[in-house]
């Protein structure tokens, strides 16, 4: 199946829309062939000073084709661009969900300019693929049948020309321009992405590449990306120009054949003079129909990039897969309580990111039991965020067990496991919204009062009530309004409110001084009592309440 | 209007635009022509009764017409691509030189992924503006006329119905513009946002997931794309009704033409030949302005990326241009010859726009050549702002920095920066191998030269374990590496290049005692001879400071000389 085929039947609800504008496009040429011929036909049987009455008529006629073409064109336009849009958003959510399973394991693969393309640009060249691939040939080949039967009616041969002169432009030039341009318009959706991909990683790292001298890492590799999109516009320009001279051409060619036909069927006396002004028009008027098609190869051409850039990311395979509806379990008992007491055992976990790899974790054996605090100590790199990424359900583990009450986590559903464990890790991300707005991720129902509760449990609240918007302040991307210090502790609320069973800080207060430090590790460890936090870090706290202390060296855990 | 000066910059442009509208010229009276002989052959076959050998000679002729114009139509379209490409490219450069003079200190209110949306396919809609809407505006106006003329010429009576609706249909297109320039430019301002929530959401798509809130991530998804389509629909919506009365008015003109005609031919007053061309001719009356009508919007859009262009033109640059302060020249010759002595801030004090407290107040000591300085203070002391200041991010609003005795104005920051170098507290990497990352300010670097700078950030062991070593892809973001790594990474970076200065911001965060006793090690052996100004709050680094500087709500309190 087709890339495009693939997202227009994900998405579906097309076929009647796609029916009802073509149909409107329908009546709009349907209209113009009966516009042009009306006209042709009043002027010339005026010319033979006909009786008024018929004449009456026919202009009644061409004000109602006049009439009929400019509104159906309108609906045609209107109710177009407004299925399109709709469809737009679907395949917009579509693809949302579908690379939802992929963060962050695969998607830390791909640039996020890139993904950016491809949720935006992508998608909405794929506007082209509804209005201008789809709608256009149904369209067309029922304006031509009108054009060409009425031909016929004067004679058969005249219905034939203009058939031929019409495939010549409706599907010959279109074939060959798609063929011609087929990878200059892939070659363009890639290039797009690359651009958008540079600029983003260039902007956001602008710092350093000044800091280092290297602003050609942006302006250069924009300028080159810039470059090489020339030869394929150059090409595709020169495809468009050489479809749009051929059909001008085509279009005149049919109508002086037609007339030429013509002109020997009146002087042979099987037509009326009176006809003849109507078939060169009858014949312009049809190539009405067939003029968009010529640009189809382009937009195709380019849907079909598109497309392939969208199936391929929401084809790829996640990393963690939702356990078959057979095998799946769940912690909650029958009450709806919410869950809190959760212990947690890992036997023998051993863990490598990639085939080929070493080893990240090694036989890694430990109990937490419901409640405790732990801290996890080690150098960087030895293996301790691992643990969080795989808690998580961000990556599959395969040697070894992770259980909590017993239960084995990867037969949970991949809801309930997050449900279980929070995490504050360095690479979160805070929303460029509000510090509500981002407080509330971790509770959607908290009040002001708590969110201000949550906030003072790490030594942020004065902070917040001394902003000129208080909770209304904006974070910034990614939180870069706010200090290294402030950024972890507004992290750190966000992820108390939740209540989670067990939640995870991995090197979560680092950018703290240590009184600060301490401070904050004492008002989570209250808001927390009961609940099991376990710590991350590269040196334990000078703090009483530890629970458990463990040591990380070389992928393996060991108590102290 | 802004488009006009800027095609008025680039002669070569303003060249193959007007190449490509004369074509458009040539084309359309090559059809007034063919449109003529057209009425003429069938006035042939049907008053005159000729036979077909009569009129083939006239039929070769409309042929050959129409082999010119194809040729016109195919060099036009390449004409404007080629104007169109020569402006992408410029306004592109042009546009990103001048956001990398600004600098990261005055982007920082901007929005990443609205800028990538401005340079991308804001400028990309240049296209549709140059290569659709500027002929089709140029054509608008003369073939008209063409027209006019000649069927004045053919049929002056014609023309009065002409001379009353022609106006007219340029007055309702005037009015319609003015309403669609509103929208064009809301949606513009849309599509930035829009990009940025996108990109927000990617970024934050594992943080979304870790708090079960996907889902509703995808219902934003789709909502922020519905209102986009709304703000798209509420511009396509005007500029269809604006064809829509195009069109009406257009037709009930042709349709006024086709009854008087008819009439005056009735009585005799008019011959069929010139009455059937008339009537052909007049569609081509009011087929430009319908056409500019549908390219208005295209031409609307350009007009929305151009301004939003030329608004981020007007930030005001960070770098001064040496040529317009010649004392600049000198200093930065010195400093390259004579390397560096010593670094002075006297009563700096800088306030960020919007905050009515300042960051930084009489700010006020001196760093002497191989000093090794800690700077230290709670969060929100002014540090990360000092540091913006010492990289020459930004300018001081009073007071002011002094590098060899000599003021820092004078200096181009690009010369200051190979003077010293930076170890952020969050670093960027950008898309190529570790090796590549690390010699980012060294590109011609030797291996030699880079496996040493990761031996000095004790970044030799990890980087050897990856699966690649030197050689591994790093993504965007550091692809898996943990915040020590990424450190360490930094210093590297930062230790290839080699500079008298270096400037670490809170560099040891995220390192584990050993392996920051490691680094401090192998930085101070690195920094033997060297000046070093450290932003820190742990022990081991400020032990081997000779001097503390302490900060507290943008004041030094302590440190002081």
């Amino acid at each position: 199946m087709s890339s495009t085929r693939r997202v227009i039947s994900a998405v579906g609800g097309y076929r009647w829309w796609v029916a009802v504008t073509a149909l409107l496009s329908f009546i709009t040429l349907g209209a113009g062939i009966g516009l042009l011929a009306m006209s042709a036909f009043l002027i010339s049987k005026s010319a033979l000073v006909d009786t008024t009455i018929t004449l009456a008529l026919i202009i009644l006629g061409v004000r109602v084709f006049a009439m009929t073409r400019a509104v159906s064109r309108y609906a045609e336009r209107y109710v177009g661009h407004l299925g399109t849009f709709r469809i737009l958003n679907r395949i917009r959510m579509w693809f949302f969900r579908g690379i939802e399973p992929l963060a962050p394991a695969v998607l830390m693969q791909h640039r996020s300019g890139d993904l950016l393309t491809r949720i935006l640009a992508d998608i909405d060249t794929l506007q082209d693929l509804y209005l201008r691939v789809l709608v256009p040939p149904v369209a067309a080949a029922l304006a031509v049948s009108l054009g060409c039967i009425l031909l016929s009616g004067f004679s058969p041969w005249l219905g034939i020309a203009l058939f031929v002169f019409v495939c010549l432009c409706g599907i010959a030039i279109p074939l060959a321009m798609h063929r011609l341009t087929l990878s200059s318009s892939s070659s363009l959706v890639q290039e797009q992405a690359n651009l958008n991909a540079t600029l983003v990683e260039g902007i956001t790292g602008i710092a350093d590449l000044v800091a280092f001298g290297r602003e050609d890492l942006l302006l250069g590799r924009a300028e080159h990306i810039t470059a090489a999109q020339e030869p394929a516009r150059k090409q595709l320009a020169q495809a468009r120009g050489i479809a749009a001279g051929l059909t001008a051409l085509l279009v005149g060619l049919a109508a002086l054949t037609v007339l030429g036909f013509g002109v020997s069927l009146v002087s042979g006396g099987s037509l009326e003079g009176v006809y003849l002004a109507i078939l060169p028009l009858i014949a312009i008027a049809t190539f009405e129909a067939v003029g968009p098609l010529s640009a189809a190869y382009e937009h195709l051409g380019r849907s079909r990039a598109a497309a392939t850039r969208l199936v391929e990311l929401v084809d790829t395979p996640a990393s963690v897969a939702e356990p078959s509806p057979s095998a799946k379990l769940t912690l909650q008992d029958n009450t709806s309580a919410a869950l809190t007491v959760v212990d947690l055992t890992v036997t023998d976990l051993s863990f490598r990111y990639a085939e080929g790899e070493s080893l990240v974790l090694q036989n890694v054996t430990v109990q937490v039991p419901a409640g405790s605090f732990a801290v996890i100590t080690g150098p960087s790199g030895s293996g301790k965020s691992t643990l969080s990424n795989l808690l998580l359900r961000f990556w599959e583990y395969s040697k070894g067990s992770i259980q909590l009450n017993g239960c084995e986590l990867n037969r949970l559903g991949l809801d309930e496991a997050r449900s279980v464990v929070a995490l504050v890790a360095q690479h979160d991300h805070l929303f460029d919204t509000t510090l509500r707005d981002n407080l509330l991720l971790g509770d959607s129902r908290a009040d002001d009062e708590r969110l201000f509760e949550a906030c003072d449990a790490v030594c942020l609240g004065d902070w917040v009530r001394a902003l000129p918007a208080g909770l209304e302040e904006r974070a910034g991307e990614n939180g870069n309004r706010l200090s290294g210090g402030e950024r972890q502790r507004v992290m750190i609320a966000r992820a108390l409110l939740t209540e989670a069973p067990i939640l995870i800080l991995d090197e979560a207060t680092e950018h703290l001084d240590e009184e600060m430090q301490l401070d904050v590790l004492r008002g989570i460890l209250r808001w927390r009592s009961g609940l099991t936090t376990i710590m991350i870090t590269h040196e334990a706290p000078n703090i009483s309440g530890i629970d458990l202390r463990l040591q990380c060296s070389k992928g393996t855990l060991s108590e102290i | 209007m802004w488009p006009r000066s800027l095609l008025a910059e680039h002669p070569q442009v303003r060249r193959w635009v007007g190449i490509s509208i004369l074509l458009g010229l040539f084309a359309a009276g090559i059809l007034v022509a063919w449109t003529i002989l057209l009425a003429g052959v069938i006035n042939d076959g049907f008053i005159k009764e000729q036979t077909l050998s009569g009129v083939l000679p006239t039929l070769v002729l409309m042929a050959a017409l129409l082999l010119l114009r194809a040729v016109c139509i195919w060099l036009a379209e390449n004409s404007s691509q080629h104007a169109s490409g020569l402006l992408r490219r410029k306004v592109r450069s042009d546009s990103l030189a001048h956001l990398i003079a600004v600098g990261p200190a005055g982007l920082s209110a901007e929005r990443t992924a609205e800028l990538t949306s401005t340079l991308g396919q804001g400028v990309d809609s240049l296209d549709a503006y140059l290569s659709r809407f500027l002929p089709s505006a140029a054509l608008a106006v003369i073939v008209p006329a063409g027209v006019f003329v000649t069927i004045g010429i053919l049929d002056p009576w014609t023309t009065l119905i002409l001379l009353f609706t022609g106006p007219m249909l340029i007055l309702l297109l005037a009015v319609i513009g003015s309403r669609t320039r509103s929208l064009t430019q809301r949606r513009f301002e849309e599509l930035g946002w829009l990009s940025s929530f996108y990109l927000d959401m990617i970024q934050g798509l594992a943080t979304l997931k870790a708090f079960g809130r996907a889902d509703e991530g995808a219902e934003m998804v789709e909502q922020v794309s519905r209102r986009y389509g709304e703000a798209t629909m509420d511009v396509l919506r005007t500029a269809f009704q604006t064809s829509l009365m195009m069109e009406w008015a257009a037709t009930a003109a042709t349709a006024l033409v086709a009854v008087q005609i008819s009439f005056r031919l009735i009585r005799g007053d008019l011959s069929f030949d010139l009455a059937l061309a008339v009537l052909m001719l007049t569609p081509e009356f009011f087929a430009p302005l319908r056409r500019l009508a549908i390219e208005y919007h295209a031409g609307q859009e350009g007009n929305a990326a151009l301004e939003r262009i030329t608004e981020l033109n007007a930030l005001p640059p960070q770098t001064r241009s040496v040529t317009t302060e010649g004392q600049g020249m000198r200093s930065s010759l010195e400093l390259s010859s004579l390397g560096f002595s010593s670094l002075e801030l006297s009563s700096v004090g800088f306030t960020y726009g919007g905050s009515d407290s300042p960051a930084l107040e009489q700010v006020s000591f001196v760093i002497e050549q191989g000093q090794t300085v800690a700077l230290i203070g709670p969060s929100g002391a002014g540090k990360s702002t000092l540091a913006k200041l010492l990289m020459q991010f930004m300018q001081p609003d009073q007071g002011q920095i002094l590098i060899n005795g000599q003021p820092a104005q004078n200096l181009q920051p690009s010369d200051w920066r190979r003077i010293i170098s930076w170890v952020p507290q969050q670093p960027a990497f950008f898309a190529g191998t570790v090796a590549q990352n690390i010699a980012l300010g060294r590109p011609d670097a030797s291996i030699e030269q880079i496996h040493e700078a990761a031996r000095v950030a004790s970044a030799q062991g990890f980087i050897e374990a990856l699966p690649e070593g030197f050689n591994t892809l790093l993504g965007e973001n550091g692809l898996r590496l943990s915040g020590g790594q990424r450190q360490r990474l930094a210093i590297a970076r930062a230790a290839i290049m080699n500079t008298p200065v270096v400037l670490l911001d809170e560099f040891t965060a995220h390192l584990d005692e050993d392996t920051e006793a490691q680094v401090v090690a192998a930085m101070s052996a690195l920094m033997q001879g060297r000046t070093a100004v450290v932003i820190a709050h742990r022990a081991a680094t400020i032990a081997s400071a000779q001097r503390v500087i302490t900060l507290d709500r943008g004041r030094v309190i302590q440190g002081q000389q």
